[in-house]
This record gives C-alpha cells, sequence and structure tokens, in this order.
C-alpha cells in the first residue's frame, strides 16, 4: 500500500457514559474508495463528524497528508482537502443551484469586500472562472440547465447530488458522503456510483457511508465495518461477505430480513 | 398553477428592479413641497440607508441585532461632536462616523461569535441600551439628555446643500449608492457566504467558509450602514439627542425589515419608505396608530412571509405569461 492520505489511529469519542467510538483506526490511499458500513447507532456518521472537524474526539489521533487536523475547526479541515456531504441535507434554500455550488469555492476565492463589490479585474476574472467551474460541476453531477432555479425544484435524490457538487467544488482530495443513496431513484445511485469512479480514476479519494449493499459492494476497494463504536472487520467486500462477525453483526440481519 | 417555492424567486435579482424602485424617488420631488413634507423625504432616505444596513445583518447573515440603533446613535454623536467642537467639514465627519461606528460593530460582533440565537438578540439589546445610557451620563461630551443642536447642515467641496430640495438630492445619491453596494455585495461571494450561514451554518462550515471571519465582516458592514445613516441624521435634522435613539425605535427599524421583505434588497428600501411616511400621513390617528402598527406587523408576519417586497416579486412573476423558468 502506497503511503497513506488520511491516517485514523485510536479514535474514541464519548458522548456521556456511551462510547460512540472506541479505538477505531484506518487508512486511506490517494485515489482509493473506502466504504464505512456498520448498523445503525454503530458510530459511521460520528467518524464522518471527528474526520471532518465537526467533533473533537476524546482520544486518537487522525492525520491528513502527514498533518494532524484533529481538534482543528470544520471550515480549515474542508480548505486541507476533506469534503463532505451530509445525512440530513444542509443546503442553502436561499441561494439558487449554482450560487449553492459557487459557496464551494468561496475559500479560495481572493479579494476584499470593495474590490469584489467595485468589480474590479481580478474578482471578476475570478468570479467568472468559479461560475464556469459550477457550473461545469453541476454538469457533471447531471443537473446542467438547472442553475438559476432555486433548490427547492429539485427532488430529493437531485439535492444530494447538489451537495456532492457543493462539495467538489472545494476541490477535495477526500470526499466523505454520508449514505449519498438514501432518497436516490436506481437510476440516480448508479450515476452517483459512476461519478465515483471516475473521481478515483482521476486520483481523489472517497469515503462513502452507506446502508445500500447492493450500492457499497460493487463500489469499493476497501470496507471498515462498525459495530457498537468498535471496528469488527476490515478489508476488501469479498473478505468482508465471507467474515464471520460481520454476518452475524450485520449482513446476518440481512440476509434474515429478506429471508 | 403550483403553490410558489417557499423562497422568494430570483425574479427580483434583475437590476430593472433597482432602477424601477428609484423612479418615485425621482418623481417624489415633482410632488412634495414645503419643509415639512421635505423632512419626511429626508428622514425615509436615511432611514433607507440604515436598514439596508440592517438587512445585511438581519436579513442576509440571519443574525438578530437588537442594538442597531445604538449604532445608528454612535455615528449620529461622533458627526454632531465632530461638526459643533472641531467644526470638522460634512465629508470628514461623514467617513469618521463611518469608521468609528464600523470598529463599534466589529467590537460587538466578537462577543457575538460565541452566542448564537434569542442569547444574541438579549446580548445585542443589552450592549444598546448601555451605549445609549453612556450617551446620555458623558456630559463632557455629549451635553448628556440635553443632547447637541447647531449642526450645520452638508457642504461639499464648498458646494452647500442647504436647502430643502438640495439635501433631498444628497440624500438621494448616498442611498443609491448604499442600496446598489448592497446588490453587489449580495451577488459577490460575501453575499453567498452570509446566506449559506443563514440557512445552514454547519453546511457552510463544512465547505470551507471561515463563519466567524465572516459574521464580524457582517456586523462591520452593516454597522458602517448605521454611522453613515446616523452622520446624515445628525446633518440633516441638525439636532441629536439620547431619546430619540430609543428601543421604539429599534423596533420600528426592525418592522421595516419584516414589513418590507428581510433579505430582498428592495425590501428595506419599501418598509423604510412606508413606514415613515405612514406615521405622518396617518398622524389624526393619534395614539391608535400604534395599534395599527402592531396589527400590520403581525398580518404581515402572516400573510406576506417575504415582505411587500417579496409578494410584489411573486405577483410580478405569476403575471408573467408561463415561461418555463429555465436558463438554456
Amino acid at each position: 500500500m502506497t503511503a497513506p492520505l488520511l491516517d485514523v489511529r485510536g479514535i474514541g469519542v464519548r458522548f456521556g457514559g456511551l462510547k460512540a467510538l472506541d479505538d477505531v483506526s484506518f487508512q486511506v490511499a490517494p485515489a482509493q474508495v473506502m466504504g464505512l458500513v456498520g448498523p445503525n447507532g454503530s458510530g459511521k456518521s460520528t467518524m464522518l463528524n471527528v474526520l471532518s472537524g465537526v467533533y473533537v474526539p476524546d482520544d486518537g489521533e487522525v492525520a491528513f497528508n502527514g498533518e494532524r487536523i484533529d481538534g482543528r475547526k470544520p471550515n480549515r479541515i474542508a480548505q486541507a482537502g476533506l469534503g463532505r456531504t451530509f445525512q440530513n441535507l444542509q443546503i442553502f434554500q436561499g441561494l439558487s443551484i449554482l450560487e449553492n455550488v459557487l459557496t464551494g469555492a468561496h475559500h479560495r476565492q481572493r479579494g476584499g469586500v470593495l474590490p469584489t463589490v467595485f468589480g474590479l479585474p481580478g474578482a471578476r476574472a475570478a468570479e467568472r472562472a468559479a461560475r464556469d467551474e459550477a457550473a461545469a460541476l453541476l454538469v457533471r453531477v447531471g443537473l446542467g440547465g438547472r442553475e438559476d432555479d432555486p433548490p427547492s425544484t429539485l427532488s430529493y435524490g437531485q439535492r444530494r447530488l447538489l451537495e456532492v457538487a457543493r462539495a467538489l467544488a472545494t476541490r477535495p482530495r477526500i470526499l466523505m458522503l454520508d449514505e449519498p443513496c438514501a432518497g436516490l431513484s436506481h437510476g440516480e445511485a448508479d450515476q452517483l456510483a459512476a461519478l465515483v469512479r471516475e473521481m478515483a480514476t482521476g486520483g481523489m479519494s472517497v469515503i462513502v457511508i452507506e446502508h445500500n449493499m447492493r450500492f457499497v459492494m460493487g463500489l469499493v476497494d476497501r470496507m471498515v465495518v462498525l459495530n457498537f463504536g468498535r471496528k469488527i472487520a476490515e478489508g476488501t467486500p469479498r473478505e468482508i461477505r465471507d467474515n464471520a462477525d460481520v454476518v452475524a453483526a450485520y449482513l446476518g440481519k440481512q440476509r434474515h430480513a429478506h429471508g | 398553477m403550483a403553490a410558489p417555492p417557499s423562497n422568494a424567486p430570483p425574479a427580483m435579482r434583475s437590476p430593472w428592479w433597482l432602477a424601477a424602485a428609484l423612479v418615485p424617488f425621482l418623481a417624489a420631488p415633482l410632488v412634495i413641497s414645503g419643509n415639512y413634507h421635505y423632512g419626511v423625504a429626508h428622514q425615509a432616505l436615511i432611514y433607507v440607508v440604515l436598514a439596508t444596513g440592517y438587512n445585511i445583518l438581519l436579513g442576509f447573515t440571519g443574525m438578530v441585532s437588537l442594538g442597531h440603533v445604538a449604532l445608528f446613535a454612535i455615528g449620529a454623536y461622533t458627526s454632531a461632536i465632530l461638526q459643533t467642537s472641531l467644526d470638522w467639514p460634512f465629508l470628514a465627519c461623514l467617513i469618521a462616523a463611518a469608521v468609528v461606528t464600523g470598529a463599534f460593530g466589529t467590537a460587538i460582533a466578537i462577543p457575538a461569535l460565541r452566542i448564537k440565537g434569542h442569547y444574541l438578540t438579549l446580548l445585542t439589546l443589552a450592549l444598546g441600551e448601555v451605549i445609549r445610557l453612556l450617551i446620555r451620563n458623558f456630559d463632557w461630551l455629549t451635553h448628556g439628555s440635553s443632547g447637541i443642536g447647531g449642526i450645520s447642515r452638508p457642504t461639499i467641496f464648498g458646494v452647500p446643500f442647504r436647502t430643502a430640495p438640495d439635501l433631498y438630492w444628497l440624500l438621494l445619491f448616498i442611498a443609491a449608492a448604499g442600496v446598489l453596494f448592497a446588490w453587489r455585495l449580495e451577488r459577490s461571494r460575501f453575499g453567498r457566504a452570509f446566506k449559506a450561514i443563514r440557512d445552514s451554518e454547519i453546511g457552510a462550515e463544512v465547505i470551507g467558509i471561515d463563519t466567524n471571519r465572516m459574521k464580524v465582516l457582517s456586523f462591520a458592514i452593516s454597522a458602517v450602514y448605521a454611522g453613515i445613516a446616523g452622520s446624515l441624521y445628525a446633518h440633516t435634522l441638525r439636532f441629536v439627542s439620547p431619546e430619540f435613539f430609543s428601543l421604539g425605535l429599534t423596533i420600528t427599524l426592525l418592522a421595516m425589515i419584516l414589513i418590507g421583505g428581510r433579505g430582498l434588497i428592495l425590501g428595506p428600501v419599501i418598509g423604510a419608505t412606508m413606514l415613515t411616511i405612514a406615521p405622518e400621513a396617518l398622524r389624526f390617528a393619534k395614539e391608535y396608530y400604534l395599534i395599527g402598527f402592531g396589527l400590520v406587523i403581525w398580518l404581515s408576519t402572516l400573510y406576506l412571509p417575504d415582505g411587500l417586497a417579496g409578494s410584489l416579486g411573486r405577483l410580478v412573476a405569476r403575471l408573467r405569461p408561463a415561461r418555463q423558468g429555465r436558463a438554456s
């Protein structure tokens, strides 16, 4: 394995007496698609909140590209190159669809208030470049032509794709998707899977939290399985499928439910 | 036709709306005359500046500060003191008022970063009252409750704006510039960041927006507007006293935004103009005016959730033949 881009070491998070995460470690390589799976309440979302700086872990550390990032503020982590989406969407309803994506470019745009408001050439060129890039991202997630509409005109699944485009606008090196398939049709989910593959081919790492096993198994290079806040397995989708602990904790239940 | 979306359509973003809104102000001198009418018009324009700045904080960034009138007072007193004690020219007073008030606004913003929602509102309410009490008690600087009189009307590079119509045109120019600035700001990365914070603070943070910095910026910009409005007030009314900058004015300012339409550029323009003219026009109703005022605020929150400006935008969007609103 090449040097890890993300190195998660012994992360622990406690909410009162409850251990939401307990000594969880894993690594993500460049251009790798990593699945983070587990039953409800297993700590997947908590982990994502630690990685994106929303929570500060009680134990352990997170290194991104060789630098510790745990404890940094979320905006600094985003600027360093970790982008994310939310399970419960955080769309900016008062902005147009294009403007939502443009907010992802905010931290890269230079120029103070006065040069921007007075439309000085530098600020104007930066704005135009950001708009072009944002429009191209909308096309990439399949929302081309909807730039000026309000987000309320999008379906639930399309709003997820809008959040993906907005996260991509920050130009992340690792994109973290929290339950990206919830609310998506089969067609939309396949489209998203293709997009994730394309991004990984382009060198981006992706961490996917997902319940939809069909989606995860066919998409990811490696998986980390959490249960009650602990890592119970790690490996390729094939290895995970054959892991007795995982079958008992997670897949077993599903199989049972299906059969 | 389907129910309109909960957010006002971007219909009002066209610069033509700004131009259309300017027309009645350009035409007003044709119908008004006399110092009394001009006095009301002057005040309306000053409140357009104040409310436009307040809207950047309240409407764009979503932070409810009830201390904004104190910033208005600081601007007015800065200008009044510099002019009457040191004989500074108008333009210097105006710039100083903007700078001093901007600095105060930034100072208020820093504690505001740690608290949110109702607590922020209460804190700013308290800070506003403290500033008003300080103004009343610093007799040596502010002449206490007797106020400062004898402030002269503006003169810019030797050009006097002493007569009511001349002053009207000067105030209109500054108000229009203030609205245009806010319009440009709204469409910039800063305006987007402010609204992102309003709509989802966590969403804004994880895409790299420094929310603390943007909140301070929003406070500072709206404070600069308040400082300019305060300076204009001092040089227009030629008298300032602490009683004027009361809690009642805070409520009126809030109503200007809510009735006009918060978060929309024309909202505070419509709200400030209406709520300045209405009490004068309804003077015969005496105290009953306040009952009507309360009812209007109550009804507008029920039936005009995005204010008069938002409803106007929707009405126009609805009257227009149903264009498939896609940019092709």
